[in-house]
C-alpha cells in the first residue's frame, strides 16, 4: 500500500566545501514523514537539517537514496517534473528570502502567481495566510522596513499560502518571540490537522518541548536519529 | 519593474539610441542601395561616347545612329545632349529634353517639358516657379525658369538635373546642331550587352567608349559598399554601446540566478521563469525598438538626408531624397532586431533557460536577502 507522506530511503548528500573536498551532508537517511503527522528534527548547526529540507523539497537532489512523495520516487524526477511536484510543497527557508522589490504580501502572493488563479484570489489567499499568523498589518510594508521576525512571519505565511499538503520549516522559530511561537504552534497544529506531512527543524528548546518526545528525532553529522 | 521605473527607463532609452543609429545608418545605406539598383534597372544597356584625344566629343547623331543599328542585336538607340554647367550654388547637370516628344509632356512621369528659356530641375536645385542662371562652356549664360520638378522619390538621379529646351542645351554645352553627347543603346537580351562589344566598336569611324549596364551597376555598387563601409564605422560605438547594455545584462545575472532560484523553489516552472524574463525584455526591448525606428525613419526619410548625408558620408550639397520600399523596411527592421532586439533578450532570459537542469538550490545559494 502506498505510503501518504514522505519516504526517505538511504537518502545520502555529499557537498564540496569550501577546500574542495567531498564530505557527506546527509548520511543513508531511512525515514517515514507520514501525512497528518508532524515531525521536529533538532540537532546542532551543521548537522545536516537545512541539506534535508532542501532535498525533501526537492531543491537538492540526493547523491543516493531517494525522496517518496505519496508513493511516488519524486527525487528521481526530471526537473520539469519536480518543478511542478515543488506546486504541493510549502518551504520555510532558514533566510527569509524575500523580495525585497515587492511588498510582503507580494512575496506572500508569489508561489500562487504560476497557479492560473484569478488576481483577486491569490490576493485573499494570501491576506489569509498573513491573518493565520496574526501579521495581517505586514500586508502592505516593504520588505526592508521589516525586521528579522516580521520577515520570517512573511515567509511562513508564503508557504501556507498555497495550502501545502508537504508542509517544510527550517529554523522557523529563530526570530520569534513568546507570542509568535504561540501563532506557529497553532498553524502547525492545523497544518497537521489538514492531512498535510509537517517536518520542521530546530534548534531551539522551546519548539522541542512544545511537542511529545515522539514526535521529535535527532541529526548528528547528517545522520537521523529516532 | 514598476517598482523601480528608473532601471527600466535607462535601460530602454539606451536600447532605443543604439537602436536609432543602428538603424539611421542601415536605413541610410540600404535606401541607397534599393533607389540605385531600381533606376539602374531601368538604365539603357549600353551608352557610346566617342574619344579623342583631347577627351569626350560630340557625335554626330545621324551616323552614329546608322552605325549603332547596322549591328545585329542592337534594337534601339537613341542620341542624348547632356553635360555640366555652373549653377548658383555648385556643378549641375544639364539635359536636353526629348525633341521627339514636342512640347508635351515625358509619358511616363508626366512631367512637363520644357519649352525655349524654360527648364524643369530636380528637387535639390531650386523651386518650381523661381529662375535658374546657369553658366556653362566659355562663360556662356542663361537664366530660365524652372516651370516645374522632379519627383523626389527619383532625386538619386535627377536630385542636380537640369532638363532644358535641346537648343537651350546646345548652346549652353556649345555643342552643334546635329550632333549629341553621346548614344544610348537597347540590345535584345541583356547577355548581348557585351557579346555585341566588338562589333560595335568597329562599327564607329572614329574611336568610342562603351560601357554596359553593368559596368555601370559595378561602378555603383562600388560606390554603395564604399558608403557601407562608412556606416559600419558609424555602427561601431553603436554596436559597443549593444555590447555593454548586453555586458550589464548578464552582469546582473547572479541576482537574476537568485530571484530565478527563489521562484522555483516557490513553486515556479523553468517555462513560467522563462516567459516573465522574457515579457519583461520585451517590455523594455520592444518600445526602445519602435522608437529608435520610428526617430531613426522620421531623421532620415522625414527630414531629408541631407544632415545624415552630411554626417555619414561627408555629402556637401545637394542632398538626395530617398525612399525605403516595403521588402527594404522588413530587411532592414531584421537586421536591427538581430543586430539589438535578440542579443538583449537573449541577455535577459538565457540565465532562465539555463535554470531547466540545475538544482534550485544552486541558484539560490548565489545570493539571500
Amino acid at each position: 500500500m502506498t505510503t501518504k507522506g514522505l519516504v526517505c530511503r538511504d537518502v545520502s548528500l555529499s557537498r564540496r566545501n569550501a577546500e574542495n573536498q567531498e564530505h557527506m551532508v546527509l548520511d543513508g537517511i531511512d525515514a517515514v514523514f507520514p501525512a497528518g503527522a508532524l515531525r521536529v528534527i533538532a540537532g546542532p548547526t551543521g548537522a545536516g537539517k537545512s541539506s534535508l529540507i532542501h532535498v525533501l523539497g526537492g531543491l537538492l537532489r540526493p547523491s543516493s537514496g531517494e525522496v517518496i512523495a505519496d508513493g511516488e520516487p519524486v527525487s528521481r524526477w526530471i526537473s520539469a517534473h519536480r518543478d511542478l511536484w515543488r506546486r504541493k510543497v510549502g518551504i520555510v527557508f532558514q533566510q527569509p528570502h524575500l523580495m525585497t522589490r515587492i511588498t510582503a504580501l507580494e512575496n506572500i502572493m508569489l508561489p500562487l502567481v504560476p497557479r492560473g488563479r484569478p488576481i483577486g484570489e491569490v490576493r485573499s489567499l494570501a491576506l489569509g495566510a498573513l491573518d493565520r499568523l496574526g501579521g495581517i498589518g505586514l500586508a502592505g510594508r516593504t520588505v526592508s522596513s521589516l525586521s528579522g521576525g516580521e520577515r520570517q512571519i512573511i515567509s511562513i505565511a508564503r508557504a501556507v499560502a498555497v495550502s501545502p499538503r508537504f508542509f517544510l520549516a527550517d529554523e522557523p522559530t529563530a526570530h520569534q518571540d513568546a507570542r509568535g511561537l504561540e501563532c506557529l504552534l497553532r498553524l502547525l497544529e492545523e497544518l497537521t490537522e489538514e492531512r498535510a506531512t509537517v517536518v520542521v527543524t530546530t534548534h531551539d528548546v522551546r519548539l522541542k518541548q512544545a511537542f511529545p518526545r515522539e514526535c521529535v528525532s535527532g541529526i548528528a553529522n547528517g545522520t537521523l536519529m529516532t | 519593474m514598476l517598482r523601480r521605473p528608473w532601471d527600466a527607463v535607462l535601460t530602454g532609452a539606451a536600447l532605443a539610441l543604439i537602436v536609432g543609429m543602428v538603424s539611421m545608418t542601415l536605413m541610410l545605406t540600404e535606401s541607397l542601395a534599393r533607389t540605385t539598383a531600381r533606376l539602374m534597372a531601368e538604365a539603357p544597356s549600353l551608352v557610346v561616347r566617342r574619344i579623342t584625344a583631347g577627351g569626350w566629343a560630340p557625335m554626330p547623331e545621324a551616323a552614329s545612329i546608322a552605325a549603332a543599328t547596322s549591328v545585329p542585336g542592337v534594337i534601339h538607340a537613341k542620341s542624348r545632349t547632356w553635360g555640366v554647367v555652373r549653377g548658383p550654388e555648385g556643378v549641375l547637370t544639364v539635359v536636353a529634353s526629348p525633341r521627339s516628344l514636342g512640347a508635351g509632356r515625358i509619358p511616363e512621369t508626366r512631367h512637363r517639358l520644357p519649352g525655349p528659356g524654360q527648364a524643369v530641375v530636380g528637387v535639390g536645385v531650386t523651386p518650381k516657379g523661381t529662375t535658374l542662371r546657369l553658366r556653362g562652356l566659355s562663360d556662356r549664360e542663361k537664366i530660365v525658369d524652372v516651370v516645374d520638378t522632379f519627383e523626389s522619390s527619383a532625386s538619386l538621379f535627377t536630385h542636380d538635373v537640369v532638363l532644358l529646351y535641346p537648343d537651350d542645351t546646345r548652346e549652353l554645352l556649345n555643342i552643334p546642331s546635329g550632333y549629341a553627347s553621346d548614344l544610348v543603346i537597347d540590345v535584345f537580351h541583356a547577355e548581348e550587352e557585351s557579346a555585341i562589344l566588338p562589333d560595335l566598336t568597329t562599327a564607329f569611324p572614329w574611336p568610342v567608349q562603351i560601357t554596359t549596364r553593368g559596368e555601370s551597376m559595378e561602378a555603383v555598387q562600388g560606390g554603395m559598399f564604399r558608403r557601407g563601409s562608412i556606416g559600419s564605422i558609424v555602427m561601431l560605438p553603436a554596436i559597443l554601446a549593444l555590447v555593454l547594455v548586453v555586458l550589464a545584462t548578464v552582469r546582473d545575472r547572479y541576482a537574476r540566478r537568485y530571484e530565478i532560484g527563489l521562484l522555483k523553489a516557490l513553486g515556479w516552472g523553468t517555462g513560467d521563469v522563462f516567459r516573465m524574463s522574457l515579457y519583461r525584455s520585451l517590455f523594455i526591448g520592444v518600445p526602445a525598438a519602435v522608437l529608435g525606428s520610428v526617430v531613426a525613419y522620421g531623421l532620415v526619410f522625414w527630414t531629408g538626408a541631407g544632415w545624415a548625408g552630411r554626417w555619414l558620408l561627408g555629402w556637401r550639397e545637394l542632398p538626395v531624397h530617398l525612399a525605403l520600399d516595403a521588402s527594404g523596411a522588413a530587411v532592414l527592421l531584421l537586421e536591427v532586431a538581430a543586430l539589438v532586439l535578440v542579443p538583449f533578450v537573449a541577455g535577459v532570459v538565457f540565465p532562465a533557460l539555463g535554470s531547466a537542469s540545475a538544482d534550485v538550490q544552486e541558484f539560490l545559494e548565489t545570493g539571500a536577502v
